[in-house]
């Protein structure tokens, strides 16, 4: 496979890491973003196992002036940019719609949407400039419905897929395919801090809190992170060539869409 | 044949058009096929064409799907000829045009009767023979963009596509606790003997003005700008028999090029 490079963004979370592995095990050059300077360190543990280079770029991506970092360390690898995964995400603080805190409701609809509008702005041109390639959003199933006490989340999520199609249908004629993957419950950070809020909000356990959760997925259990992984690098590869506007649920069959 | 095989698959329909894709796909990948099919004539070529080109092998069964017993014995072929069925995919299926008002109970159920009950039978059939042999196998059904919205001259197709779907839901909350997933994919317009078919009687329907135009005029609302071949589906549906899917179940992966945007 020739050179090519992948951006990545929220690349020290959970999943963000997981699809760094893959990538790089798949013989990508990666750029690697997220706020946390931790990001340098996935970078150089990443690296080690890769055949292309990995870069690291610390940025938050809620505001355009903020992602020449990015672009530096796509200059400073050389090859096409072929690929944008748009992983970086937050979760809302749990409450009722009622009571939100409109800065709460700005900082997740500005990291889980307008920070992937300005993705795209900034970086459809260097996309085309090598000919096409595709972009994956990470949506959430809480974007296939809403969900009491996280109407930020999941609205941000839906709008997140919505705007998915929206750029799929625009760039189609450029050779870029935009696709999102919808996981469901993911073992990482974020879903273990959840499990361990909602648990707290209800005075029970976070085994107990857990069980509750994992009980209601037909597969009794979170994803691995590389399992979202495996989904992203499909969309990024030629088995996916004929996807586009498409969202995949990978979710243990806990909501059916 | 002694080349060890991945374990066997069964996929319904596969003597031509998505299905004989789906059945070279599963060979390349090392599995042993079974090409269950009515159409003997093609079902036997296509298995032996199969088996010359690929490292495994294909074996024909004759199969109705609207028949139990021969889904059974298709089944029991695999097991007997690769060991296990590992990969069942439900594909047979037919489409046959009528205006709304027109739709006939005979059209409404030989089609469903072929496209949504084959599918439970071969489900069902399939999840029993993984069940017995401890195989933590993969369910996968053919649906439709058809099944996800109504079409007016295809509305009995339509019913039998979302029945699919909610065949593959049902289906995959039973068969979970086995580790047995099941999902669908859903094609938009390919470019096979259905869509030939499909074409004239739409011609002769007055439901188009040439011959060809009603899938030319499809093509122009696909995103990517053409029908699919059906090698365009293939990647996906390999993305379900693959490890990659495993913590998928119950979902329905929409491969149309930017049709429907679901
Ligand atoms: N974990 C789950 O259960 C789950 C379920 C469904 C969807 N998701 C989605 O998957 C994605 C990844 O989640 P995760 O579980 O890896 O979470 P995570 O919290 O482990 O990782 C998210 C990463 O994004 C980074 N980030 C946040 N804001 C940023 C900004 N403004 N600029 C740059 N980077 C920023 C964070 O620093 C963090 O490293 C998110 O979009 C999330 O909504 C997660
Ligand atoms: N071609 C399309 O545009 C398209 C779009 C969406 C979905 N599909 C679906 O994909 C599947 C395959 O379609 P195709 O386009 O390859 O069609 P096709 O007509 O080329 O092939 C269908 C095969 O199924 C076999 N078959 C029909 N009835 C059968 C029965 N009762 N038992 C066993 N075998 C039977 C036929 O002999 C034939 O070999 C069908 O379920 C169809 O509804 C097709």
């Amino acid at each position: 496979m020739s050179a090519r490079v992948a951006i990545l963004t929220g690349a020290a979370g959970g999943v963000g890491r997981a699809v760094a592995e893959r990538f790089a095990r798949d013989g990508w050059s990666l750029v690697l973003v997220d706020t946390a300077d931790v990001v340098h360190q996935v970078a150089a543990e990443v690296d080690a196992s890769a055949e292309g280079r990995v870069v690291g770029a610390v940025a938050d991506i809620t505001k355009a002036e903020n992602l020449d970092p990015i672009e530096n360390a796509l200059r400073e690898i050389g090859q096409p940019l072929k690929f944008l995964g748009l992983i970086a995400g937050v979760l809302q603080e749990v409450g009722p719609i009622t009571t939100l805190d409109m800065n709460e409701w700005d900082r997740v609809m500005n990291v889980n949407l307008r920070a992937n509008v300005l993705m795209i702005q900034r970086f459809v041109p260097p996309l085309k400039e090598s000919g096409g390639g595709a972009i994956v959003t990470v949506s959430s199933w809480f974007g296939r419905s809403g969900h009491g006490l996280f109407a930020a989340y999941c609205a941000s999520k839906a709008g997140l897929i919505s705007l998915t199609q929206s750029a799929a249908a625009e760039l189609a004629d450029d050779n870029i395919r935009v696709n999102s993957v919808a996981p469901g419950n993911v073992a990482t950070r974020m879903h273990f801090a959840a499990l361990q809020e909602e648990a707290d909000n209800r005075g029970v356990s976070f085994e107990s809190m857990k069980k509750t959760e994992w009980d209601k997925i037909p597969l009794r259990r979170a994803a691995e992170p590389a399992e979202i992984a495996a989904a992203i690098a499909f969309l990024a590869g030629p088995d996916g060539a004929y996807l586009t506007g498409a969202t995949i649920d990978v979710n243990g069959g806990v909501l059916f869409t | 044949m002694s080349a060890k095989t991945k374990g066997g698959a069964v996929v319904t329909g596969a003597a031509r058009g998505i299905g004989r894709q789906i059945a070279e796909g599963l060979v390349a990948d090392g599995y042993g096929v079974v090409i269950a099919d009515l159409d003997p004539t093609t079902g036997e070529a296509t298995a032996r064409a199969l088996t010359e080109a690929g490292a495994t092998e294909a074996i024909f069964v004759k199969v109705d799907v609207t028949d139990r017993a021969t889904i059974k014995a298709a089944i029991e072929a695999c097991r007997l000829r690769f060991g296990s069925l590992n990969v069942m995919i439900n594909n047979a299926g037919f489409n046959k045009p009528e205006p709304f008002l027109e739709i006939t109970e005979k059209t409404w159920r030989a089609i469903l009767e072929v496209n949504s009950l084959g599918v439970l039978v071969g489900i069902q059939e399939a999840g029993k023979a993984m069940i017995a042999d401890g195989i933590k196998g993969k369910i996968i059904n053919t649906a439709s963009i058809a099944g996800r919205t109504g079409f007016p001259d295809f509305a009995a197709y339509s019913v039998s596509k979302a029945a699919v779907i909610s065949l593959t839901q049902a289906a995959a909350r039973a068969l979970a606790p086995k580790g047995i997933t099941v999902n669908a994919f859903a094609p938009g317009v390919v470019a096979t003997p259905l869509w030939e078919q499909l074409d004239k009687d739409l011609y002769a329907m007055g439901a188009s003005a040439a011959p060809g135009e009603a899938m030319s005029s499809l093509a122009s609302q696909i995103l990517l700008g053409r029908v699919a071949d059906p090698k365009d589906v293939v990647g996906t549906v390999k993305f379900l028999w693959s490890e990659q899917s495993d913590y998928m179940t119950g979902q329905v992966l929409v491969i149309d090029g930017g049709m429907v945007l679901q």
